[in-house]
């Protein structure tokens, strides 16, 4: 099972996106997989995360700043083996 | 301060929106646009001295009124997340002033938003035209780039008469 984090709150404006390219790109890919969406501001604080979206899988930093697009997901994915 | 400084650091490193989408080479942040309106309202603080405006309200609105994007991101015109844009930042600044205990945000956001008071709609001009200067200047250096929207955008918006004087002397600079 891979787990993903995503931290970003609920009123920026790549809430939904970040959610839904990470989803459809795992979905497409057929692997087992859970997203937690965390949105709690204070809590990023306290964790250091300056910049939403903040992506992790399997407690690996993957992307941070922005919305990634399909390819970079791809690119993501393949890089970390999680598929060929 | 440091709850302060948490959310004004985000914007030292949040690109403008407009700018990406041009696929300009290291866009100027939320932060340097603030602080540019803030230096124009502060020039003509000391060149204006006749025109009837509280400059340092003023200087003030032009570096609270985009804090909102620190929790929400850049949305511009063009997107989809623009129609939720107004409500979002309400409720992101009620987050941000109350976090950073700085109730004095609310109200100059607001009255930024209102956009009723001659303060109000003067910032909103230096809104405009800093993005009318920058376009210039962005251009200037890059030549093969066409931001031309960005000015006729400004153009329309622009709406008290030292605004447009403004603008007419920014528009030199296109000949330049």
């Amino acid at each position: 099972m891979i787990n993903i984090r995503i931290y970003c709150n609920n009123l920026h404006r790549e809430y939904d996106n970040v959610y839904n390219i990470v989803n459809k790109v795992m979905a497409e890919n057929g692997l087992e997989y859970k997203i937690w969406r965390l949105t709690d501001e204070r809590d990023m604080e306290y964790r250091s995360i300056m910049f939403q979206p903040h992506i992790v899988i399997n407690n690996r930093v993957v992307y941070a700043k922005a919305c990634p697009t399909e390819e970079e997901m791809w690119s993501i994915l393949k890089d970390m083996q999680l598929i060929k | 301060m440091r709850r302060l400084l948490f959310y004004t650091e985000k914007l030292k490193h949040l690109p403008r929106s407009g700018w990406l989408r041009k696929k300009i080479q290291t866009p100027e942040t939320v932060a340097a646009h603030s602080w540019q309106m803030a230096m124009m309202a502060m020039q003509l603080s000391r060149t204006m001295i006749k025109e009837n405006y509280d400059f340092d309200k003023i200087i003030r609105m032009c570096l609270c009124h985009d804090i909102a994007e620190s929790l929400i991101g850049d949305i511009t015109p063009l997107e989809e997340a623009y129609a939720k844009k107004q409500e979002a930042e309400k409720s992101a600044i009620n987050f941000i002033a109350e976090d950073a205990d700085i109730p004095e945000i609310i109200i100059l956001f607001r009255e930024y938003e209102e956009n009723k008071t001659p303060e109000a709609q003067l910032a909103h001009d230096l809104d405009k035209l800093d993005m009318y200067a920058q376009s210039i200047d962005y251009e200037k250096k890059d030549q093969t780039l066409d931001l031309s929207e960005f000015r006729q955008s400004a153009e329309k918006e622009i709406k008290t008469p030292l605004g447009k004087a403004i603008l007419k002397d920014l528009s030199r600079g296109l000949k330049a």
